[in-house]
């Protein structure tokens, strides 16, 4: 075996994971290497193109806010950008773009490239190094090479073992017809960790001149789009109105929507028998979030329609992506299926869709940190860890980047908790629940999401990555200046008496709500729901602040009761956060406790009461001969 | 025989000797070696006579040499520890043995086998559907899937707020049997309270003596009448003789009276209402308590009627209809079944648990857990009445979510998702 090289960090994978991965721990400072099965195939998306929605945006202005390159990556290389729930309250508004996918990639690769203190080579990792402590020593590839590094990264993503699947077609591969990872698997058993199989899956692509568009309904983008990161234009404290309307006017592509019919599905109920989904040819778990059409149809046979969406791949691509029919079934039946749909009648399908099988490693194995528990040194990040996503696979792919190198400087490791991000119920979940299928966000898994919301990712997070050396000078300048903007405004409104002379009692009749009979607070105006800030304009009453500011003025004084109701259930839950288990807790030793609470407790090593209380199988008897145990 | 020594789970016959070498009782030992025992510890348990007497010499021989009073719960809270039940055993043992009558026990029996669980289960349900009918929207918001109603989400809410609403109302009844209902038996001296005190207890044979000091500082005895254990207060000087009664003085007994949850108000049918009666009456109506009000017109074998009911009723307050007023003798026992069953619908407020029917709750702690989701619900329900979006609904929502599921110990986001899932068709 050849010693090829030491690093500080090696980083296994370039996938969205892995980017994120190198990208902190270089701009850690430290000698990272990352190492991915094929150079021209880094942040690569072989699913949909877009990036973003709900729970997921919020991760991409987490990811941002804490000095990630996703963020900026995509308002680099939008195709469209839109607003979700913009009808709904302020946590659950999200922004989701649609990506140009060549571009994206290249840029990522540019950024890597660029990055001092990243090397970037191909191979194909068969082993990972374990020293006589059991720490976790490098790495080695199919050819022959040992990389050393006190840190390893596994960001693997869909390749480990992956298996594609069409119809009778099944064969060993990546996605995208990219190799698999072969080796790695059998390895990381040996060292005891424990390997299971999930499945997901692609729509077919078709050819943009074969689709009719006019059978269909057209989908714009935003006209006055927000951003993901904290460093474009609609999200600066101070942006001035030239460089927003720019941001405004860069072009858009346009998204279309069609439906499946009752041909459709006709055509899938007589083929079903060749569906590798229903004959036992899949076996891996599949997202319930996700599922293939075929699934849908046999699922719900009361639904006589699907909306399917076409969206556009790149700016130079000819190729759509078909959201709402990933299937698995054969090509023909693909084909047939097509000729089905409105607009689809005569199209041509590029790429077949496929159902892919991989590896994955359970995330109970690891800590907080995404440090395994069995091989102190070794983290993990993004689809090994059995979620699904780009933008959840980036976020822990920058915070186990971070915690890297954290832990190779002896330093604290950085963890979230459920109450600060999204990343942080996104790993909780993962360490305390483990996963049964593919994991994605939703804003639905946050409890208390009202205080987490997409465009305060900076205020919530900056100042931590600021605090470690990854948030950069400048970021750090805007997110305080964002704050100060913010403390001023709502002083003002609070401080500002309205008299309830005609004028304003006309302006409020006309807002369609009830009339001042004494001097009020502009803050006390802007709680009732039929008022905005916009609507202070007609009184010469807001002030020229740059939208970023005014929305979060905004929001805390409207829900400023839903506010304090979180921040009340917040305290409590910090409340068991902070009530740590002792490290060397032997779970065996304690009377009471139910023998399956016992398992779980030893797999999944709680660092909190609040964490052993969310392990599913723990019931709150356990919990409470815990504490007592705890205590005495 | 040294107890060490003795067979364990075996009864043994003997005298109870105190500090001075007296013999204090005639007792039966019972040992019974850990970990075949209720705390899982070695137990040992001395039967001894009734009365306050030989227990309190026992009692304080066994304190002499050494042992220490049990906190309330100690026996279940090292049952617990040892590993010998879980958490809602213990708290239903708990329940069982705080409740001062079976009727009560029965309740908490019952609590035990899930029946309670089983209602917050549904509610919880209930909750999750509307909860889900709101996520799946927010989080697939491209699926054109149709928003519930708000009116229908207010309608399908304010029905599971009327359902925890009777449940709160059944822990007003629930908590008598429980927690025993604090009595006074108020009358001028020699009216008969005390003979009317006997004449209840001998009606249910049922007594529980506290020991004066060491649990409470009020004599109080406990007496089951009607299914429902009364704590009768103050009733030293009831107890020892008449005479006493007369140093009670209006004073004690405005205190004693409010304090109460129930007062029993003896009037002697052989003679004309005197001043000190009307004292009484007056004392009563001018302090307004919170305690119901029963007029025993004790001594009719006497066949006097000497005294004007409507008098009585009007003077006492109690004229709202209800005419709470029983006549009864004491002596003969004639009426004190009907008294008893008054005593009873007054405490439940008209309205008995029907056996092996209802759900009544009984503990505290989820009572108070009930009142909140309660409440959780109707800040939910406003919301969707002022037009607050749906997704800030969901936090009063989850809040009730959460506070039902500390009853049942169930989580709340995983529920939620099967919910989403399972009832919607969602995805790329």
């Amino acid at each position: 075996m050849y010693e090829a090289g030491v690093y500080d960090v090696i980083v296994v994978g370039a996938g969205h994971a892995g980017c994120e991965a190198a990208l902190a721990a270089a701009r850690l400072g430290k000698d990272t290497l990352l190492l991915t099965l094929n150079i021209d195939s880094i942040a690569v998306m072989p699913c949909n193109p877009s990036i973003g929605g709900p729970g997921k945006g919020h991760l991409v202005s987490e990811i941002d806010a804490l000095g990630g390159e996703m963020g900026k990556n995509i308002d680099e290389n939008f195709l469209q950008l839109r607003t979700l729930n913009t009808g709904k309250g302020p946590a659950v508004q999200a922004l989701r773009a649609q990506a140009d996918k060549q571009e994206y990639a290249a840029r990522m690769h540019r950024v890597l490239r660029e990055q001092k203190g990243l090397t970037l080579k191909q191979a194909m990792v068969d082993q990972v190094l374990v020293g006589r402590h059991g720490r976790v020593e490098g790495v080695t590839t199919k050819t022959n090479l040992k990389y050393l590094g006190d840190a390893v990264v596994l960001t693997c993503g869909v390749y480990l073992n992956g298996r594609v699947v069409t119809g009778d077609y099944a064969y060993d591969s990546g996605p995208n017809g990219l190799l698999p990872a072969r080796g790695l698997s059998d390895n990381l058993v040996k060292h005891g960790l424990t390997i299971r199989r999930f499945k997901t899956g692609t729509p077919p692509r078709l050819a943009r001149e074969t689709i009719d568009f006019s059978a269909m309904q057209k989908q714009e983008g935003d006209r006055t789009p927000r951003a993901f990161s904290f460093m474009s234009a609609p999200n600066d404290p101070e942006a001035d109105a030239g460089r927003l309307r720019q941001w405004s006017q860069r072009p858009q592509k346009p998204c279309w929507l069609t439906r499946t019919t009752e041909q459709t599905h006709e055509t899938i109920g007589n083929n079903i028998d060749r569906a590798p989904l229903f004959d036992g040819t899949i076996e891996g778990v599949g997202p319930r979030y996700c599922p293939s059409v075929e699934t849908k149809v046999m699922r719900f046979p009361e639904k006589d329609s699907h909306p399917i969406f076409l969206e556009p791949e790149g700016e130079d691509s000819d190729e759509m992506y078909v959201l709402g029919l990933s299937t698995s079934l054969p090509e023909d039946v693909q084909m047939k299926l097509l000729q089905t749909i409105p607009g689809l009648t005569d199209s041509q399908i590029t790429r077949p869709g496929y159902a892919i099988e991989y590896d994955y490693l359970d995330p109970l194995d690891l800590r907080s940190s995404l440090e395994s528990k069995i091989i102190p040194g070794l983290l993990c990040a993004g689809q090994i860890n059995g979620t699904s996503g780009y933008e959840e696979a980036a976020a822990q792919g920058l915070i186990a980047g971070i915690n890297a190198t954290l832990l190779a400087d002896c330093r604290q490791p950085l963890t979230l908790d459920r109450s600060e991000a999204y990343i942080g119920v996104l790993i909780d979940d993962l360490i305390t629940s483990g996963v049964d299928e593919p994991y994605r966000m939703l804003t639905a898994r946050a409890e208390y999401r009202l205080m987490l919301r997409q465009h305060n990712a900076d205020l919530r997070l900056t100042e931590r990555s600021y605090e470690i050396g990854l948030a950069d000078q400048e970021r750090y300048r805007r997110v305080c200046r964002r704050r100060e903007l913010i403390e001023q405004e709502s002083e003002r409104l609070r401080d500002t008496q309205i008299r309830p002379s005609e004028e304003t009692n006309q302006w409020l009749r006309q807002l369609g709500c009830s009339t001042l009979s004494q001097p009020t607070s502009l803050a006390r105006l802007l709680k009732r729901p039929e008022i905005s800030y916009g609507d202070l304009l007609q009184i010469g009453m807001a002030s020229s602040l740059a939208p970023i500011v005014r929305e979060e003025v905004e929001v805390r004084l409207k829900y400023e009761g839903y506010i304090e109701k979180q921040t009340r259930q917040i305290e409590r839950f910090r409340r068991s956060e902070d009530k740590k288990i002792p490290d060397r807790i032997n779970y065996d030793d304690i009377p009471g406790l139910a023998a399956e609470a016992k398992e779980k407790l030893k797999q999944v090593d709680p660092e909190s009461i609040g964490q052993a209380m969310r392990i599913p199988g723990v019931t709150p008897a356990d919990i409470s001969v815990l504490l007592v145990w705890i205590e005495k | 025989m040294e107890i060490k020594r003795m067979e364990s789970h075996r009864a043994y016959y003997g005298f109870a000797i105190d500090q001075e070498g007296q013999k204090a009782d005639e007792v039966i030992l019972l040992p019974m070696k850990g970990p075949r025992s209720y705390t899982g510890e070695d137990v040992v348990e001395i039967s001894c006579h009734g009365g306050p007497v030989p227990v309190q010499v026992i009692l304080s021989s066994v304190l002499a040499a050494g042992a220490t009073m049990a906190e309330p719960g100690e026996f279940t809270r090292r049952a617990f520890l040892n590993g010998r039940m879980d958490l809602s055993q213990a708290e239903a043992v708990a329940d069982i043995i705080e409740s001062h009558s079976r009727a009560g026990a029965r309740l908490a029996l019952r609590h035990l086998e899930g029946e309670l669980g089983e209602q917050i289960s549904q509610l919880r349900q209930e909750i999750l559907e509307v909860m889900a009918g709101i996520e799946v929207v927010l989080d697939y918001p491209e699926m054109e899937i149709e928003q519930t109603q708000r009116g229908d989400m207010i309608e399908q809410l304010q029905a599971m707020k009327a359902i925890i609403g009777q449940l709160v109302d059944t822990a007003t009844f629930g908590r008598p049997f429980r927690e025993g209902v604090r009595t006074v038996i108020l009358g001028r001296p020699n009216v008969g309270k005390s003979s009317l005190m006997n004449a209840l207890l001998r009606r249910e044979r049922a007594i529980v003596t506290d020991i004066p000091g060491t649990t409470r500082d009020v004599v109080s005895e406990t007496i089951v009448v009607g299914g429902v254990p009364l704590i009768v207060m103050d009733t030293a000087g009831i107890r020892t003789d008449a005479d006493r009664i007369e140093q009670l003085g209006v004073e004690r007994a405005r205190r004693a009276a409010a304090d109460a949850d129930l007062i029993l108000l003896v009037f002697d049918d052989s003679e004309p209402l005197q001043p000190a009666d009307e004292e009484i009456c007056r004392m009563l109506t001018a302090n307004g308590p919170d305690a119901s009000v029963v007029v025993v017109i004790n001594k009719i074998d006497l066949r006097c009627s000497e005294i004007d009911e409507e008098y009585v009723l009007r003077l006492t307050g109690n004229c709202d209809g209800s005419r709470r007023l029983v006549r009864v003798s004491a002596k003969t026992r004639e009426g004190v079944d009907r008294l008893a069953k008054v005593v009873a619908e007054v405490v439940l407020h008209g309205r008995l648990p029907v056996a092996g029917e209802s759900i009544v709750v009984t503990n505290a702690r989820h009572e108070e857990i009930l009142g909140q989701s309660l409440e959780s619900l109707s800040d939910a329900v406003d919301g969707l009445k002022e037009g607050i979006p749906a997704d800030l609904v969901n936090i009063d929502l989850r809040r009730a979510l959460e506070q039902l599921g500390r009853i049942t110990g169930e989580t709340a986001t995983e529920d939620l998702l099967d919910r989403i899932f399972a009832d919607f068709c969602v995805g790329k």
